[in-house]
């Protein structure tokens, strides 16, 4: 048996963070599966997503090495095409993951105490823009 | 810094306290109420309208309510509004709101910050702080401030 549904919510970029667990944990409700998995991906080339606290500090922490690794303001090649400048939040979505797995039992995500399903969108954006979750439940 | 520094937690109102609509943010009245027995709860709102649905919906528990000239739009400007008025700072106050960029300005600012998700993970975070009693479980944290709720309306429902 296999459940999908898309989870959207509006993101502001620049290392901006959303808590998707709940959404998730509704999703994985909603089905019919009481063992097996849930998949969850992002549709998108400049976030990805993290099984972590979400903690202020660690977020701030997560911030400063990517933006060490990958500047903003670096001089990246991906701009020569001219179509965009968000070079750097290629790079950082490649140290993160476009998905996560999670397996279910009796029906809840076997997450850990402090473990958050979180999103994290590096796109330098000016205006808020609607992103896309892919939620799979898969099971019986 | 720890629980024992902290003497004041600042709340921004929108989508912690009150929605955009206006609606109570489910078991925050009860959150605030035990909050409000330890430390000073100040409540920072984007306007008149929204700071009067927090006195309603909060009053007892949140002593003053704060309106800042700035409604969400930005992630900064709020923050620097609040520190000049010294309502924020980094040896005794604690702020929690539900943008995330927003309390990552606070943390480079030096002002401890929690992000708000839902009235569980801020309370088990408050627990982390050590202002409120540490429960690492969101189940039985829900459990306990729904029972909240259920005695608030019934005070006679934890004697029977």
């Amino acid at each position: 048996m296999i459940t999908t549904e898309t989870v959207e919510f509006d993101s502001h970029g620049n290392f901006y963070t959303t808590n998707v667990t709940e959404r998730v944990r509704d999703v994985v409700l909603r089905s019919d599966v009481n063992e097996g998995s849930v998949l969850v991906f992002y549709r998108h080339t400049t976030g990805g997503l993290m099984a972590a606290e979400h903690e202020v500090g660690l977020l701030v922490d997560l911030e400063d090495v990517l933006s060490a690794i990958a500047p903003i303001d670096g001089e990246w090649a991906h701009h020569r095409r001219g179509f965009d400048r968000n070079g750097a939040a290629h790079v950082r979505t490649a140290f993160l993951s476009p998905s996560i797995t999670i397996p279910i039992s009796q029906k809840e995500m076997l997450l850990g105490t402090y473990q958050e399903i979180l999103v994290v969108d590096f796109d330098p954006i000016t205006e808020p823009r609607r992103r896309k979750l892919v939620v799979q439940v898969a099971g019986e | 810094m720890s629980g024992e520094d902290i003497r004041t937690v600042v709340l921004y109102c929108t989508d912690v306290m009150v929605d955009d609509t206006g609606a109570v943010v489910r078991l925050m009245p009860q959150l605030i109420g035990e909050l409000s027995a330890v430390v000073n709860v100040t409540a920072m709102c984007g306007n008149e309208a929204q700071a009067q649905r927090v006195r309603r919906a909060y009053a007892g528990v949140v002593k003053t309510v704060t309106i800042g000239s700035d409604s969400g739009s930005g992630e900064g400007s709020v923050l620097e509004e609040l520190v000049h008025r010294e309502t924020l700072n980094g040896t005794s106050t604690l702020f929690v709101d539900h943008n995330p960029k927003r309390c990552m300005r606070a943390v480079r600012m030096g002002i401890p910050a929690g992000v708000f998700v839902d009235a569980p993970r801020l309370y088990r975070d408050l627990g982390l702080w050590g202002i409120l009693p540490l429960n690492h479980s969101l189940h039985d944290v829900e459990a306990h401030l729904t029972g909240l709720g259920a005695a608030q309306a019934d005070p006679g429902a934890e004697r029977k």
